[in-house]
């Protein structure tokens, strides 16, 4: 019985260590590489690869197809571009107790509105 | 990475909002060093202008979260009961001169716009502005 601890790493590090470059920051990947029991056959070479050498060095395009597939099915916050006037909304700077005229504050702003606290 | 870490350095304002208590609001304010405008909208006037709305029962309430509940009790926890209306969604836009230009409204309470999305959209509104000027 074998047992097989996956342990990511970042895709920019893998194409730079399968090529063996000498940066030592990428020594940690070539060594991971080296000994990886994650190993599948390629579908066209048939050559025993690891598998993140297949995503990232081998198969970019595919990664990416598959990452917006996977992707697709996560729910994105819908976006509107339609104006709307915050003319004559006044309310308080919780930390100051200012009044803070919405409508009236000059330039660009994000803003970003909270859920509940308790 | 918050929008707070990623706008530092930049000319573009941060305003939060929420519908808690001031005081409350004050002291979350204070834990995030928000380095800007933390307005108290108790009624949730933004929240209705911007169409903010409130998640389905099961979004907020799924059967993990409640199973998860479950456990809890039966292991002598106190759950705490709300105070807050827990399935007001929030939400982000952008704001220039009074008008709200652009807003990203979720559709579940977890899924809000990468705050580098929402800088990187302020910034492409100021970069317009400022050449309309």
């Amino acid at each position: 019985m074998s047992f097989v601890v996956h342990q990511f790493m970042d895709a920019a590090d893998v194409a730079p260590a399968w090529e063996k470059a000498t940066d030592p920051r990428v020594r940690a990947a070539q060594e991971r590489l080296a000994s990886c029991h994650y190993a599948v056959a390629h579908l066209e070479s048939g050559e025993l690869l690891p598998a993140c050498v297949q995503h990232c060095v081998l198969d970019p395009v595919d990664s990416v197809q598959l990452r917006k597939l996977l992707l697709s099915s996560t729910p994105v916050p819908r976006e509107i571009d339609r104006p709307v006037s915050l003319a004559g909304l006044v309310l308080p700077d919780a930390c100051t107790g200012r009044a803070v005229d919405l409508g009236a504050l000059p330039g660009t702003h994000v803003l970003t509105a909270v859920r509940h606290q308790y | 990475m918050q929008v707070r870490d990623l706008a530092a350095g930049c000319p573009i304002g941060l305003i939060a909002c929420g519908f808690s208590p001031p005081e409350a609001l004050a002291a979350l304010a204070e834990h995030l060093r928000w380095p800007g405008l933390f307005l108290a909208d108790e009624q949730r006037q933004i929240y209705g202008l911007l169409g903010m709305r409130r998640a389905r029962l099961w979004r907020v309430y799924s059967p993990g979260t409640l199973a998860r509940y479950a456990v809890a009790a039966a292991r002598g926890h106190h759950l705490p009961r709300p105070v807050e209306d827990t399935r007001q969604m929030g939400g982000d836009a952008l704001l220039h001169d009074g008008i709200v230009v652009r807003r990203w409204l979720p559709r579940t309470p977890d899924d809000r716009v990468h705050p580098a999305h929402l800088l990187h959209a302020a910034g492409a509104l100021q970069v317009t502005t400022t050449d309309l000027d």
